[in-house]
């Protein structure tokens, strides 16, 4: 079995810690419950033939508090970068997050989620926001911490893709 | 019997003490808080190491930084930042580490946050939900706006039509009261279309990305013959009131050409010159000047009214304020040229008229 450090990364309440609680102990509050600091989570998966224990880091939230401390990411192989997709806002804050990332870390595997597709009819992202980050080569799928859609999916997709590197 | 006692203290205060064997090994200094056993379930006897990253992944992160921390033995301490760690209960704990040196002895000290902890995080939780709100307020009023924009373009199609049926009508009727009451029907009409253009150009102004100005003289409209011409246009009103209303063009200039876009600017003068129209006593006069201040021309619309009451002008160039009750303006006509002249570079603002009245003036950059 290999080990891997990955990191959540993303504005506040857009459901880092919500998708971490449904990856690993199947659970979702409807509550909001605000990240402070760092929390580390462990699962164990198989990507391909090989068993990957993943840790995973889930950081407090970039707000007007304070910037997402970044140096978490040392270490890491890989890195889930959150938006919800309800509030154009948290689209900005995932942007100035990533390039502070790769900044200081490098260019590392990530793949962006849209969470809250349960809330799609409240959306203010749309196609023509994710063609943009399509276009600059980044990995968009849409989930739901809530209903769990394409969560264990997302983990596995980085899981592979940070198997596939170097 | 000095050190248990303190390391008692050290625990009941929730500290643990680790005393650094090597690489990421640690002894417990000491007695051990409530909540060790929690985390540290499997400790067969205190004198036995432990590494502590096992159980808490956060510290390998930490252990990171203060390994050269404790080599370069400049004293002070270094703190790991908070971090959460599920008990088997299933609740969530709260710890930070601070790694210092004692006697040439490396520590580790591990804290679970409790009391004040709670305190910290409601803010932070308050502060973060209030934070939510206001996104959806401000996503919300965007959301209205252009609602209200959609509404008021609808409206002005139906007034166009209203308009030049009223205009036909006069001409058709012989009747002297039916022409005037025709007259009184332009006259609303006219009113209603230019407040919906002053919604319409806020809602420009303020929604729409500002358009690049180009700063060619060639094209650049002339501040001088564009309040001449918005003056001319609005002679008749002028007389109605009996108000006088000039332009005083400068030191004999002929053009002034101002970094601005002709049909805004227009607007502009449209919108001060009927403010102060509107505010101006019988016989009184309105009287456009310019004055060119270095790289830039400076206009005021003076008139002779009672003035701006001084607790009003701070917000006068806010949305929905209103300089008096003359007019039944909606008060967007000067939010409208502050957004518009702000855009463009320049300033605007109002001041006393010596002598009594208002000057309103504004600041464009000259070419």
């Amino acid at each position: 079995m290999i080990q891997k450090k990955i990191c959540l990364l993303g504005g506040h309440a857009v459901g880092k810690t919500s998708l971490v609680a449904q990856f690993v102990r199947k659970k979702y509050a409807d509550t909001y419950h605000t990240t402070i600091g760092v929390k580390v989570d462990k699962k164990v998966i198989t990507a391909g033939a090989t068993e990957v224990s993943l840790m995973i880091w889930d950081l407090a939230g970039e707000d007007d508090f304070g910037p997402a401390e970044v140096s978490y990411l040392r270490g890491a192989s890989g890195y889930l970068l959150v938006l919800d997709g309800t509030r154009r806002a948290s689209l900005e804050r995932a942007l100035a997050v990533q390039q502070r990332a790769e900044e200081k870390n490098g260019a590392l595997p990530f793949i962006v989620l849209v969470n809250k597709v349960d809330l799609a009819a409240e959306w203010e992202l749309g196609d023509e926001d994710f063609s943009e980050l399509a276009a600059r080569g980044w990995t968009l799928h849409r989930t739901s911490a809530k209903t769990g859609e394409f969560v264990e999916a997302a983990f596995q997709a980085l899981a592979e893709e940070m198997l596939r590197r170097p | 019997m000095t050190a248990p006692i303190y390391a008692r203290l050290l625990a009941v205060l929730g500290l643990l003490l680790l005393q650094r064997q090597g690489g990421r090994r640690f002894i417990v200094a000491g007695a051990t808080p409530d909540w060790f056993a929690t985390f540290f379930p499997a400790l067969a006897s205190p004198d036995e190491a432990i590494e502590p990253t096992t159980v808490f992944p956060m510290l390998d992160h930490f252990l990171d930084d203060a390994e050269p921390f404790w080599a370069a033995r400049a004293g002070g301490e270094l703190r790991s930042g908070l971090w959460a760690e599920t008990a088997p209960d299933g609740t969530d704990r709260h710890f930070e580490a601070i790694a210092c040196q004692v006697d040439g002895s490396d520590f580790l000290l591990v804290r679970q946050l409790t009391a004040g902890f709670e305190q910290i995080q409601q803010v932070y939780q308050k502060g973060r939900e209030l934070s939510l709100v206001h996104e959806r307020l401000v996503a919300e009023i965007g959301k209205k706006e252009i609602l209200l924009h959609c509404v008021v373009h609808d409206m002005s199609g139906p007034l166009t039509s209203m308009m030049g049926s009223l205009q036909i009508a006069k001409h058709e009727v012989r009747s002297a009261e039916a022409k005037c009451m025709l007259d009184l029907g332009l006259i609303a009409a006219k009113r209603q279309g230019n407040l919906i253009d002053d919604l319409l150009d806020s809602f420009r102004a303020e929604i729409i990305a500002p358009e690049a100005i180009a700063a060619d003289p060639a094209t650049a409209p002339d501040v001088l013959a564009c309040a001449g011409e918005v003056m001319a246009m609005l002679q008749p009103a002028f007389t109605v009131r009996g108000v006088k209303g000039e332009v005083v063009p400068t030191d004999g200039a002929t053009a002034l050409r101002v970094v601005a876009e002709k049909s805004r600017l227009e607007r502009i003068f449209h919108n001060l010159l009927q403010n102060a129209m509107r505010h101006s006593p019988g016989g009184g006069k309105v009287a456009v000047t310019f004055r060119v201040e270095d790289e830039f021309v400076r206009v005021a619309i003076e008139d002779e009214g009672a003035g701006v009451p001084p607790d009003v002008v701070p917000q006068l160039f806010q949305k929905f304020v209103r300089r008096g009750t003359s007019g039944g303006k909606a008060g967007l006509g000067l939010f409208f040229c502050r957004i518009t002249v702000e855009q463009w570079g320049g300033t605007i603002g109002c001041e006393p008229r010596p002598g009594g009245g208002t000057a309103f003036w504004f600041r464009l950059k000259r070419l």
